[in-house]
């Protein structure tokens, strides 16, 4: 029930009652019938312009436009003709009246239906008071240095992140990555677009900051900020091996997956009745259902009875991952099990020596070797390729588990060759493609930078969700309901790095000192005010607005009734002797 | 009124009297007091207190002396028996008095004309002045006495209230002069602030100033070490020469600075770099008709080169007869200072090189360093005169050498070293004996083990030899095996292979030699170990019997026809003949999946840099034990010492904990990658299954 209704209610229930009670009063006290009339009107035009008192009826004016002065507003030129109001971000000097927000602004002028906003933009704080109005943008002069910057959210153990940057108004800039020690890391000029794109490989799982250094064409130092790096050690996966006998190629697999910290089963096959095996490596269904993923070489494929290669088929649909290693030649049993699964694989004859491209550096990689087979179907995708653009893994999903095959059939020279920590990233993303997937509920974060007091929303949170700054704990109200729900807003006060918990998952984020990233906050706030800009609505497009009407003239009216009716009440004019 | 007179002066003399005894009591004690204060406020209180005292003092004798009137003196002269009682009557001279009072008067004043000299002044009270001297006394004493730390706590209870009012000292100027040693020829330097970089052994003057001028001053360095400021005028100086780097920071009046370390950086003096052009390689054979072996050297110094020498040796001989010749030429270099090219030409005819020597040379340079010079010995390169049927080669089992490996000390040459030994027994001391004789032991016990190889014995790894004058690189036998394994991550998997290789026995080698042979060696053997054994135990006489006996033996092994060495090949367990191809699997057991995760070397390292980024303070004993055996994977562990003992200074200081972990972080291993699952998209499930339906024919 809103107020005006149950304003209308009540009013209509006291004259009513109002009316009995006349028409009670006439009986005891008998009097002429136009003064019952007139005392009975007169009290509905009481109720009527008392109504009117607290809910006065809007008026139609004609629709205003207002100048928002913003930060920097005072260096753009030929500001058109209008009425200026200031926000607390517009530089100090300019003669105009201030407002505390744009809401303040735009409640106090209700008529007000455009908005010119000139200077850098809209805040975050203001940005959600414009809808509905029509915005037009006179945006100030472009920030000079880093102005956009991109980089994974989720930074893992032992993977290649990269670092996106955009650099504006700098001339042949470099920018530069240096780790916490001030080691150079990698740098690079920015192309005709102003972009460069960094990279280093993720130590251990921490917090540490990064420098990037954007230099310009003389080598000087034009801006510094702080890459906050939070390294991730993910929850630790189970694989099963099994292979139908001893080689290198199984020899460094396993060796990767026990250093990297996986949970490993591993069936090796000796002979008949005889195998190294660890405890849990059978091929059951309880077993695969507890495990994350199966590697498989087409010998041990082929020992493996009917019973369980279609429980193997059953686990791969409720999400295990399985993977092919093909080191020889496949029989024919092992290929239509794999039709079955949705990969057509045939042999081929194919060039059979590959290269890998190094993911960095300019280091030659050793030939490997794949083999002749082709694998194909219709959603097939590709996780590995050569140099030559080859495929050598292919996978595709299969219910709610992924199926794939690796052609590859050495990858151990590369470990054998120097390069570990290549052999550790290939396989790595090959089991991460892979594995079966996680159900875990991560705190997400919106927008990659923040800045002390300024709101930042986390999304995805649990009820006991708390944010920790060194020592001090500080518990997050959680939006319940709405579009939003489990989101909550949290304003840092200082720099550093901060803790969010939420359930079991933490979420470790930095916020930049406010000297830093001064184009970047410029660029987004830009960003963010011309996506606002759009001609106005329905309402606004109008030349008129309705307004809120005054209450004054109708509280007169009330006084005037009620006084007449008090009048007409108390004197004995009309009263029946 | 003449007769009053003689009074009078009595009068007068004790009043005197009375000032004397003032005086006398009250002086000492308002000296002392004067000093007291003198002494603790100063000058100026002291003698205001003087002159406050002395009015007192002036006052309170105007009132005493003022009492000592006539009233007074008549009093006294009333106690002389002689004037009757009427002694008042020679004051009072009234008219119209008694005839009586006037005869009394003249009789009085007669008498007091012969009255001879009165003392009416009171005598010194010895007591009361002597009491206050001794109280003066002790005063001034226990001033001049008391314990220093008393008077300091006086005053800097005094410079407290003074510090409230001035500002803290503070330092405004620093300067460094940089005397770097004589030999590097480098200028002396000035730097300005207090960090500075100086080439080793440098010595540093430090002239600092400071604002207000501090009591004392003094350079607290991280090691301990503490290096007094004295004051030259305004300026205060230390200086001292510095060895290694360190960090310091300055302590005024006792007060650290609240400054962060500052560090001394020196640069150590690099030991000179070589290259030999001349000759090319490390193993050259000598063409025919060569008669000179020419040879060049390029080396360079940062501060300067000192001498090059070359070491010549010409190894001669072969099997168990080889014969060293060892010497020594300085070479003659040109160029700068810093970097030289030496040439030297050898005459092989000069050296007595024949056909199947060796001739090995070796390099040393030197810089200047001082007090030890850096010394680089280059590698060995030999000019080989080769001989034609050392070698031949045989098409079946193994490879055939008609000579005994001679890259081991010889039996001949323990024989030698023990007789050696024995003759200088008298000259040297017993200790000294026994650990030669225990050298010749471990030498003898070398050649056993290798000699054992021919027999199939197990092998051990032969303890590093001893390094002493006895025992150098040029004495025969070969250092590269009998080396301890060296830890280097390069070198780990050579390690790994000769630890866990299997090198147990080769029986092969054994079944190569025929049985004559085999038991001339294993008596060769037991002799060895015969002497061995009294080697070790200081007899080298009961010794060299044995050795005697062994080298005989040897020789008899040296006349046989030939020795077998067994190519290395696939070790597999013997073949069980009774159950080949019977089919029988009983009593198979599935060997254990023995694959272990590595353990990583920086665990310490890594647990300590992740506990930084908790709350709680982070411990760092385990990071301690660890630096002390890696530190030198820390690009700057003095650094992280200073970070570290920063660190647990300020438990709650986050940027202190920062500069740890950026220390850290190059010691870092890069860990391998680790796989990451994809997220499950719960909402896409339904819509999946139904598509995977749609799918399926």
């Amino acid at each position: 029930m809103t107020p005006s209704l149950l304003t209308v209610t009540l009013l209509v229930l006291a004259v009513l009652i109002s009316t009995v009670l006349i028409q009670l009063s006439v009986r005891r006290h008998p009097s002429r019938p136009w003064r019952t009339a007139a005392l009975m009107l007169l009290s509905a035009i009481s109720a009527l312009m008392l109504y009117f008192t607290l809910v006065p009826p809007a008026r139609q004016v004609p629709v205003g436009e207002r100048m928002v002065m913003t930060a920097r507003s005072d260096t753009v030129g030929n500001l058109p003709d209008a009425q200026r109001m200031a926000l607390p971000e517009a530089p100090a000097g300019l003669n105009v009246p201030r407002v505390p927000d744009l809401a303040t602004l735009l409640r106090r002028s209700p008529e007000v239906g455009h908005l010119l906003i000139v200077g850098d933009g809209l805040t975050a704080r203001d940005r959600e008071a414009v809808a509905g109005h029509g915005i037009r943008f006179l945006p100030s002069a472009p920030p000079v240095g880093l102005i956009d910057l991109w980089m994974p959210a989720s930074i893992i153990t032992g993977h290649r992140w990269p670092l996106r940057v955009r650099i504006s108004g700098i001339a042949n800039a470099r920018v530069e990555l240096r780790d916490p020690s001030g080691a150079l890391v990698d740098a690079k000029a920015i192309d005709a677009s102003g972009e460069a794109a960094l990279s280093d490989i993720a130590r251990a799982a921490g917090r540490v900051n990064y420098q990037l250094r954007v230099l310009d064409a003389a080598g000087k130092i034009r801006e510094s900020f702080s890459v906050p790096v939070a390294v991730s050690q993910p929850p630790v996966l189970k694989l099963l091996s099994h292979a139908g006998g001893p080689g290198p190629d199984l020899k460094a697999l396993r060796r990767w997956a026990l250093d990297a910290g996986l949970q490993l089963q591993s069936h090796i096959d000796l002979g008949p009745g005889m195998a190294v095996r660890t405890e849990d490596a059978a091929i059951r269904a309880e077993t695969l259902a507890s495990q994350d993923m199966l590697i498989v070489d087409e010998r041990a494929w082929q020992g493996f009875d009917a019973g369980q290669r279609r429980t193997i088929r059953e686990a791969v649909g409720s999400g295990l991952g399985l993977l092919l290693r093909v080191t020889g030649p496949l029989s024919a049993q092992t290929a239509a099990d794999f039709r079955q699964m949705g990969l057509r694989i045939d042999t081929t004859t194919l060039t059979q020596s590959v290269q890998l491209a190094p993911d960095a550096g300019s280091t030659e990689w050793p030939t490997l070797s794949r083999q002749p087979v082709r694998v194909s179907a219709a959603d097939a995708r590709i996780a590995l390729t050569g140099t030559q653009g080859e495929p050598l893994a292919v996978w595709r999903a299969q219910g709610n588990g992924r199926v794939g095959v690796l052609l590859l059939s050495d990858s151990f020279r590369l470990a054998l060759a120097g390069y570990g920590d290549a052999y550790s990233r290939i396989w790595s993303d090959l089991v991460s493609v892979l594995a079966r997937p996680q159900a875990e509920t991560l705190p997400l974060r919106r927008g990659n930078w923040a800045w002390p007091n300024e709101r930042m929303v986390f999304c995805g949170l649990q009820p006991d969700a708390t944010v920790q700054a060194g020592s001090e704990r500080q518990a997050l109200i959680i939006e319940t309901t709405g579009s939003n729900q489990g989101c909550a807003g949290f304003w840092p006060e200082a720099e550093g790095w901060y803790m969010l918990n939420s359930g079991e998952s933490e979420l470790p984020f930095f916020v930049h000192s406010p000297k830093e990233g001064e184009a970047l906050r410029r660029s987004m706030t830009r960003a963010a005010t011309m996506k606002l800009v759009a001609p106005a609505s329905d309402g606004a497009m109008a030349s008129r607005v309705p307004v809120p009407g005054s209450p004054w003239p109708w509280f007169i009216g009330w006084l005037v009734a009620s006084g007449l009716l008090w009048w007409l009440e108390r004197s004995r004019f009309g009263r029946s002797v | 009124m003449t007769v009053l007179v003689r009074p009078l002066r009595w009068l007068n003399q004790a009043r005197w009297r009375e000032a004397g005894i003032a005086l006398a009591i009250s002086l000492p004690l308002l000296a002392a007091a004067c000093y007291l204060l003198g002494k603790s406020v100063g000058v100026i209180a002291a003698l205001t207190l003087l002159g406050a005292a002395l009015v007192l003092c002036g006052l309170m004798l105007h009132r005493h002396l003022q009492r000592m009137d006539e009233a007074w003196l008549i009093k006294r002269l009333d106690a002389l028996p002689d004037l009757e009682n009427s002694a008042d009557l020679l004051f009072s001279q009234k008219t119209g008095e008694s005839p009586l009072v006037s005869l009394q008067r003249q009789r009085i004043q007669q008498r007091l004309a012969v009255l001879p000299e009165q003392d009416l002044r009171r005598p010194y009270p010895m007591a009361p002045i002597f009491g206050m001297l001794l109280l003066s006394l002790a005063m001034v004493a226990a001033v001049f006495f008391w314990p220093k730390q008393q008077a300091a706590e006086i005053r800097s209870t005094n410079e407290l209230s003074e510090a409230s009012v001035r500002t803290p000292v503070k330092l405004t100027e620093a300067r460094l002069r940089i005397i770097p040693p004589a030999y590097t020829g480098l200028p002396v330097r000035h730097e300005t602030g207090l960090p500075a970089k100086f080439p080793e052994s440098s010595r540093i003057v430090w002239q600092l100033r400071f604002a207000p001028q501090p009591e004392q001053a003094h350079l607290q360095f991280f090691s301990g070490r503490k290096l007094q400021l004295r004051r030259e005028g305004d300026v205060w100086t230390a200086d001292t020469v510095m060895m290694a780097s360190d960090v310091y920071r300055v302590v005024i009046d006792g007060q650290a600075q609240r400054k962060p370390w500052q560090r001394l950086d020196a640069i150590p003096d690099q030991a000179p770099q070589w290259r030999v052009s001349l000759p090319d390689r490390s193993l050259s054979l000598l063409a025919s008709g060569q008669r000179t072996w020419p040879l060049q050297l390029e080396a360079e110094d940062d501060y300067g080169l000192a001498g090059a020498a070359m070491d010549i040796q010409l190894a001669q001989g072969s099997g168990e007869n080889i014969q060293f010749k060892s010497s020594s030429r300085p070479l003659n270099g040109q160029g700068t200072a810093k970097r030289q090219r030496y040439a030297a030409t050898l005459d092989l005819a000069a050296l007595g090189m024949q056909a199947g020597d060796d001739l090995i040379v070796q390099f040393r340079v030197a810089d200047r360093r001082r007090p030890q010079a850096n010394s680089t010995v280059s590698a060995a390169y030999i000019l080989r005169w080769p001989v034609e049927d050392a070698y031949e080669a045989s098409g079946v089992e193994g490879m055939l050498k008609k000579v005994m490996p001679a890259y081991f000390r010889s039996q001949r040459q323990i024989i030698i070293d023990t007789e050696k030994l024995l003759a200088e027994k008298k000259k040297i001391s017993r200790e000294q004996f026994e650990i030669r004789s225990d050298t010749i032991g471990v030498d003898q016990r070398i050649l056993r083990l290798r000699y054992g190889q021919f027999l199939g014995e197990e092998t051990e790894t032969p303890e590093p030899p001893p390094e002493d004058g006895e025992h150098s690189a040029d004495d025969g036998h070969d250092h590269g095996d009998g080396k301890a394994p060296e830890k280097s991550a390069t070198a780990s998997d050579q390690s790994i292979l000769e630890q866990f290789g299997h090198t147990h026995d080769i029986p092969e080698a054994a079944t190569l030699l025929d049985a004559e042979t085999k038991s001339l060696l294993r008596s060769a053997l037991n002799e060895m170990w015969q002497a061995e054994l009294h080697l070790r135990q200081a007899e080298p006489a009961k010794a060299l019997p044995f050795e005697y006996r062994a080298l005989a033996f040897i020789k008899k092994v040296q006349q046989a026809e030939r020795i077998y060495l067994a190519r290395v090949g696939p070790e597999l367990p013997p073949i069980d003949e009774s159950r080949r191809l019977s089919g029988d699997r009983s009593g198979f057991k599935a060997p254990d999946d023995l694959l272990r995760a590595a353990v990583r070397e920086d665990a310490p390292l890594l647990a300590f840099w992740q506990s930084l980024d908790a709350t709680a303070p982070p411990k760092t004993a385990d990071l301690k034990d660890w630096m002390a055996n890696h530190g030198d994977r820390l690009p700057d562990a003095l650094g992280l010492k200073v970070a570290l003992a920063e660190m647990e200074s300020r438990p709650d200081c986050r940027s202190c904990r920062d500069a740890v972990k950026a220390l850290l972080w190059p010691a870092l291993a890069k860990p391998p990658a680790v796989p990451k699952a994809r997220r499950l998209q719960p909402v896409e499930s339904p819509y999946q299954r139904a598509l995977q339906k749609e799918r399926q024919p």
